[in-house]
Formats: structure tokens, C-alpha cells, sequence
């Protein structure tokens, strides 16, 4: 080995690109990119053409296969195969932002600071060396959202209204970067520190873990009303304690190794051992755990939309669709099968992608 | 193993007083979206207010948190200054509050139009009678009139001589009542003392409810899992054998497909097929509670739910098949020439079976998922139908009472799971 490829350690994008080239060896795990991947061309393909308006109800309702309409008509007459390719937007291709005023802004922007602070912070209140700095982060994190409310109160801000728009990457994406974000740091954090470190988090996440997924979801949807930020937070919570379990026990089984004793001797900083030494050698499990993941979130997101509790119109959303389509399955069958086979397909795609890409990592460790 | 179960003990409530911490604080009613949904979008603000008042909405959040878990009952009774009980009435099977005067006399307060006090009588039968109205003012430091009893509703109730209203609800809707308390305590005992107090969507006793709703939820878990777990631990061994082969390929992906057909979905087909074409088994059950279910009522409930959670459970059996097929072991046995049938079920099986016990165990938090779905759609009378339904109207202490019983399930089995695994791998026993 030369000098010049051992200055270049991993990272965790160079890991990621390596797993992601291992695809091609896997029949299952190109089956599986297919079919994800029909998903969403489909999707960006519902930007630009469906064979319908899918918000119009321009057709006979309830009727079967008919000219211009080629998998049938829901109840009120509206296109199946349009408001299906159009239902892929919301779960892979875009997030609504609704209206909403500065002050809330301001609010939201507090928050996701003061996460982001918090994560920041915590690994540096664990080491000792840096503690100080540490605290005060948490301390500043904490304060973040009562400052900005006593702002967005105390001014005019509240009465500016900024219109509804909307920022590319679907709900159940961004839902999964969250709970990986929030999950791998705490969980490195628990497994690389240890002790009390790793007590404390383990059991405020296991007490998350406790939850049944779906009734969670519906106790964030309660607090927090219906929406696609909403339903972000929700698949992040729910998802964190999983991921944050798994890059635990990656953690403790890497921390042992020689070149983590070695950046320990250097002296490196516990930010630069959690995430350029271990989390680059911990990031195919956790790959192909988030591609389950994305699974979960689609097909829990399908769930909620049945229960009427999902994401909220105009924009078609699957589960939301066999909901509406359940009174007259009996007449209009392919109301509920068409947007059932697109769940369908899209969770077994993700499903046998994420499947292929572990037996495939294994085989590549071993 | 007794350091194991005392740590355990302390986690699960570590976990519980976490859960249910975190549970009030999401679901604190911060707006009065719950006050519109209980009385309708053309409520005046002071209705609002009132209601607000009779809830205990107005009270701090620590307040109401505690009087949630350890109940308020013993506030209420030094504040009246006789002791409280909960009786049921026997004609609605309800139970309210009532002041226990000794000599099975049992009483709440009404006050007239007089600004005097009606003592109600309870008589044996549930109902009361009014006696003569007797004036039992208090006055405080300040000179003012007051007066701590319980209200004809069971409700801890202060009333002045300021004469205020409350908009109470009847048959005919919203009625403003005059003379009426000005504070109150929605008396409860508490979830640790199993009370959980009134629910806002039926008016009714949550615990009772919780109660009545999770057994039906337990023989609906418990039969899809008797149904499942044998088929998935078959089929799974079976695939794992062999690896590889056209006949692991195709249980493995018939099991994936089921997973990942959403249970709304299977059950909406199951419907078509057995209930409307086929007119076999009835496709609802509701409001069975009490009546009692029959036997075809859980027939699409549990084949849904076998739908969804059979590839589950094969795809972990399979795995943890398969690694135990590729240990030194295995090999030995097979070289040294003995009986494949042998191999598998003497030495093979016993120790695949260790890991998918466990995953099992955790796996009852996901059947309780899944099954508030199912409840959905069949309309079963059951925990999960209550949490979805208390989630939609908003009605928080329901929803979260309901939620800790799932928890409870959820952290028990994981306890259970891990002293299984304990007991079962010699490994983890001796050490």
C-alpha cells in the first residue's frame, strides 16, 4: 500500500458510493432498484404529464376501464392512474410547506437549531476535555425556542404571512435523514462513551421504542394536527431509537479497534473519532437499515392516509385514496387495488434493494 | 438472575414514568381545539370557558398530571372535609362520587335559587331524593361565602355567593344553569390506582372501557399469534434449509409480499371475497361489547393479520436458520454421516429457534400496531379501534390511558423475551 491511498481514509459518502456499486452484483438488489426507481420516474414523470388532471373529477364515477381513463374512475369521477402517479409526489418527490407567519418561521428555524445544537453539543459535553463547551451548547439549545416564542410574540412578526410552497424530497425521505441524524448521533454517542452516557439515552429512547408504532404516529398527529412537517417529525421520532440501537452496537463493536485506540493517542476530537473513524465503517448497516426504513415510512404513511389521519389534501396521497375508494369497493374495485399495488410494489421494492444490498456487504466482510 | 430481574423492574419504570410523562406533555390541550370539538363550532367563548373550568383545563399542567397518575380524590376530600367515595350505579353500571357521611348515607349538593344547600341522598337503588335545603356556608379570612362539596354530577365543586353560571349539557343541547360552582375537581383516583378518569367522547369511565376493550384486543392478538407463530416457525425452517433453492425463493417472497401489503388492503380484499361475494363470514362486528363475539367474527380479523404477519416472523426464522446450518456443528455432523432429517431437527433446530423467540417477544409491539388497523376495519370492538377513535375526537386522557396499556404489553413481553433468552441459551445462563 502507498502513502497516497492511506492518507485517504474513508469517508462516509466514499463507503456509500463503494455499497452502492455492490448493487449491480445482486440480482435481488437490482430487482429491487427497479423497481424503486419505476417509482420514481413515475413520480417526476407526474410533474410534467398524467393522462388526467388528477384533481378533476372529469370521468363517470365508479366506472371500470374505460376510453381515456385506463385503470377506471374514483367515486367522484377523477382519473385512478393520474392521482396514483400523482400520489408518488408527496411520499418521494416533494414537502408542502404551508402558510404560515414569520413568527412560526422563526419558531421552526429555533427548533431545528436547537436540535441540531443539541446534537452538536452532547458529544462534546461527554468528553471531558471539552465539556465546558459542551454544556454551554445545551444550555443555549434549551433557551433557542423560549427566545424566539418571547420574539415572535413581542413583535409583529405573527401577522406576516409567508404563502404556502413547497421544497423537493418527499415526506417519508426527509422523515428517515431525521431519524438517522437524531438516531446515529445519540447512538454513537451511547455506544463510543459508554456508562452513564449510554444509560441515560438508551432509556429515554427505549421508552420511545416502547410505543407501538402506529399508536405514536397517532399521538404526535393528535398534538400536533395534520401535515407533511408533522408527519416528518413523526417517522424521525418513531425511527430514531431503531437507529440509534443499531449504530450502538456498531459503535461498541468498532470502539475496540486498533485505529481508534490510534486518533485516541492522536488526540483527536471526540466529533472527529464518532464521525470520521467510526460512523464511515458503521454506515452499511445503517444504509441498508434506512432503505427499510423508507419502506416503514411509505407504508405506515399508506396507513394513516386509510385512517384518514395522513397527509393532508389536495394533492392525492395513496392510503387516503382506498379510503375514499372503501364504500364502493364492491362496484369500483380498482379505486382501492391501483393505489394498494403502487404501496405494494414500492415497499417490496425498497424491501428487496435494502435485502440484496445486506447479503451483499455480508459476502464483501466475510 | 435476581440482579438481572431488579434491574429490569427498574427500567420498565424508569420507562413507564417517561412514557407517560412524555404522553401528557404532547397531549396537553394548548388551544381549545378540544373545546369546539366537544361542543360544536357554535360555542360562545364563555361556554368554552365554562367547560374549560368543569374539565380542569385552567389548572397548571403539573397539577393535572399529578391528579392524572395519583389521582386527586384525597385533594378533594381535605378541601370538603369528609371522606369521598366511588359508587356504582346500578342501573348504568357508572360510578360517581359521593360524600360518605357514615351510616350508609351517601350525599352530593345542589344549591337553590335561595343560595341554600340540597342535600341529594343516595338511596340503594342509584337514584337520589332531595332533603330539606340547609345552609352550610364557611366564610374565609376575607369575609367572603364558600362552600366545598361534591355536585350532583360526582364532581368536587366550590360554590360563592357571586352566582355564577354553567353551561351544561342536556338532550337538547347546551342549557346555562344558574347557582352554579365557580371551581372544580373532576375527582378520579388516578391511573397508578387503576382510574383514569371520565372520557370527553362517551362520557363514561375510561378504565372501564380500557379494560373491557383490551381483553377483546388479547384474544384477537392471541389467536392470530397461535395462528401464525406454527405456520411462520414451519415455513421458515423450511426456506432455511434450503438456502437458495426455487423453494426458499418462493416462501421468502410470498412472505415479503404479504409483509408489505398494508393490513387495510388485505382486509379490504378478504371483505370483497369472504363477506360480500361470498357472504361466509361477517365483515363487521361492532359494538358487540357486552353481547359477546362469535367465533366468525374473528375469522377475516385474524387472516388479516396471519396476511401481514407471517413473512415477518418466517424471514426471521429463515435467517437464523440459515446461520445455524453454515456453523462448524452442523458440518461435523453431516460429514461424520449422520441422517439429514437428524441433523436438522436434533441439533440445527434447537439452536435456530433461540433468536426468533426473542425477536417474537418484541414482535407483540408490532401486532398491537397493526392490530388498532384492523380494528379499524372491521369495526372489532378493541383497544386499538378506542385509541384510533379518542384520537380523532381529541380526547386526550382516553388516548393517553390506552397508549400506557399498550406500552405496558410492550415493555412486559420485552421482559419476558429477555428472561426466555436468559433461561434458554446456557451461554448467558451460567455466566
Amino acid at each position: 500500500m502507498t502513502t497516497e491511498t492511506r492518507s485517504k481514509a474513508p469517508t462516509v459518502w466514499s463507503n456509500i458510493a463503494n455499497y452502492l456499486k455492490l448493487v449491480s452484483e445482486s440480482r435481488i438488489a437490482t430487482i429491487g432498484l427497479a423497481m424503486v426507481l419505476f417509482w420514481i420516474i413515475v413520480g417526476l414523470t407526474s410533474f410534467v404529464w398524467t393522462p388526467q388532471d388528477p384533481n378533476a373529477s372529469l370521468g363517470i364515477p365508479n366506472r371500470g376501464i374505460q376510453d381515456g381513463f385506463m385503470l377506471g374512475t374514483d367515486r367522484i369521477g377523477r382519473d385512478n392512474l393520474s392521482r396514483t402517479m400523482a400520489g408518488t409526489q408527496v411520499i418521494l418527490m416533494k414537502t408542502r410547506i404551508p402558510e404560515l407567519s414569520v413568527g412560526a418561521y422563526l419558531l421552526g428555524i429555533a427548533g431545528i437549531s436547537a436540535i441540531v445544537l443539541g446534537l452538536v453539543a452532547l458529544p462534546w459535553a461527554s468528553d471531558k476535555r471539552t465539556r465546558q463547551k459542551g454544556f454551554i451548547g445545551l444550555i443555549i439549545a434549551a433557551v433557542l425556542i423560549p427566545i424566539a416564542n418571547i420574539i415572535a410574540n413581542s413583535t409583529g412578526l405573527n401577522d406576516i404571512i409567508i404563502p404556502k410552497f413547497a421544497i423537493p424530497v418527499g415526506v417519508a425521505i426527509w422523515g428517515v435523514a431525521g431519524s438517522l441524524t437524531l438516531g446515529s448521533t445519540l447512538g454513537l454517542i451511547a455506544g463510543y462513551r459508554g456508562g452513564t452516557w449510554d444509560q441515560v439515552i438508551m432509556q429515554i429512547l427505549d421508552a420511545l421504542i416502547a410505543f407501538p408504532r402506529i399508536v405514536l404516529y397517532l399521538v404526535v398527529i393528535t398534538a400536533l394536527g395534520q401535515g407533511d412537517l408533522v408527519m416528518i417529525f413523526a417517522i424521525a421520532v418513531t425511527g430514531a431509537p431503531g437507529v440509534a440501537r443499531l449504530a450502538r452496537s456498531q459503535a461498541l463493536e468498532i470502539k475496540s479497534r486498533d485505529y481508534i485506540r490510534a486518533a485516541e493517542t492522536r488526540g483527536e476530537s471526540i466529533w472527529y473519532i464518532m464521525f470520521r473513524e467510526i460512523l464511515p465503517n458503521a454506515i452499511g448497516p445503517l444504509l441498508v437499515d434506512a432503505m427499510l426504513r423508507v419502506g416503514y415510512a411509505v407504508f405506515t404513511i399508506g396507513t394513516l392516509g386509510f385512517l384518514g389521519r395522513g397527509l393532508p389534501p389536495p394533492e392525492p396521497d395513496w392510503g387516503n385514496m382506498i379510503n375514499l375508494a372503501r364504500p364502493s369497493f364492491g362496484q369500483a374495485p380498482l379505486s382501492v387495488l391501483v393505489p394498494a399495488f403502487a404501496i405494494v410494489t414500492l415497499v417490496v421494492g425498497l424491501n428487496l434493494f435494502a435485502d440484496g444490498l445486506n447479503e451483499e456487504i455480508t459476502r464483501y466482510q466475510k | 438472575m435476581g440482579r438481572f430481574l431488579f434491574r429490569s423492574v427498574i427500567s420498565i419504570i424508569v420507562t413507564m414514568v417517561l412514557v407517560s410523562i412524555l404522553l401528557f406533555v404532547m397531549l396537553d390541550p394548548r388551544d381549545g381545539a378540544v373545546l369546539v370539538k366537544i361542543l360544536g363550532i357554535e360555542a360562545t367563548p364563555e361556554q368554552q370557558e365554562s367547560l374549560a373550568n368543569q374539565l380542569a383545563l385552567d389548572t397548571p399542567i403539573m397539577t393535572r398530571y399529578l391528579d392524572w397518575v395519583i389521582g386527586n380524590d384525597w385533594r378533594a376530600e381535605r378541601l370538603i372535609g369528609s371522606d369521598v367515595v366511588l359508587l356504582e350505579d346500578p342501573r348504568t353500571g357508572d360510578s360517581s362520587w359521593w360524600i360518605d357521611e357514615g351510616n350508609e348515607r351517601y350525599i352530593q349538593y345542589e344549591v337553590n335559587t335561595d343560595g341554600l344547600m340540597v342535600p341529594l341522598v343516595r338511596q340503594p337503588a342509584g337514584e337520589y331524593i332531595k332533603e330539606a335545603p340547609v345552609d352550610l356556608w364557611e366564610t374565609d379570612a376575607e369575609g367572603n361565602k364558600f362552600f366545598w362539596g361534591l355536585d350532583a354530577k360526582g364532581r368536587g365543586a366550590l360554590w360563592d355567593d357571586s352566582g355564577a353560571t354553567e353551561f351544561i349539557s342536556t338532550q337538547t343541547g347546551w342549557q346555562e344553569l344558574a347557582g352554579a360552582p365557580v371551581d372544580y375537581i373532576p375527582i378520579r383516583k388516578g391511573v397508578l390506582r387503576g382510574d383514569a378518569g371520565i372520557s370527553w367522547r362517551t362520557s363514561r369511565s375510561i378504565s372501564n372501557a380500557v379494560y373491557l376493550r383490551a381483553g377483546n384486543t388479547f384474544k384477537l392478538a392471541g389467536l392470530a399469534f397461535v395462528v401464525v407463530m406454527p405456520l411462520a416457525l414451519l415455513f421458515g425452517i423450511i426456506a432455511g434449509i434450503n438456502e437458495g433453492k426455487f423453494l426458499d425463493r418462493f416462501i421468502s417472497i410470498v412472505g415479503l409480499i404479504g409483509t408489505s401489503t398494508p393490513e387495510f388492503v388485505s382486509g379490504l380484499v378478504f371483505i370483497l371475497l369472504f363477506a360480500l361475494t361470498w357472504s361466509l363470514f361477517p365483515s363487521q362486528s361492532a359494538d358487540l361489547i357486552g353481547t359477546g363475539l362469535k367465533p366468525k367474527h374473528y375469522v377475516l380479523p385474524v387472516l388479516t393479520l396471519t396476511a401481514v404477519e407471517l413473512g415477518y416472523v418466517i424471514r426471521m426464522t429463515r435467517a437464523s436458520m440459515v446461520d445455524v446450518m453454515k456453523a462448524p456443528y452442523i458440518r461435523t455432523a453431516i460429514i461424520k454421516g449422520m441422517p439429514y432429517r437428524r441433523v436438522v431437527l436434533r441439533h440445527a433446530l434447537r439452536n435456530a429457534l433461540m433468536a426468533p423467540i426473542t425477536i417474537i417477544m418484541l414482535h407483540i409491539n408490532y401486532l398491537v400496531g397493526g392490530i388498532v388497523v384492523v380494528e379499524a376495519i372491521f369495526a372489532y370492538p378493541g383497544l386499538g379501534d378506542y385509541i384510533f377513535k379518542s384520537a380523532v375526537f381529541g380526547d386526550i386522557y382516553a388516548l393517553a390511558a390506552a397508549a400506557m396499556v399498550t406500552v405496558i404489553v410492550a415493555v412486559l413481553t420485552r421482559l419476558f423475551g429477555d428472561l426466555a433468552y436468559t433461561l434458554l441459551n446456557p451461554r448467558i445462563r451460567f455466566s
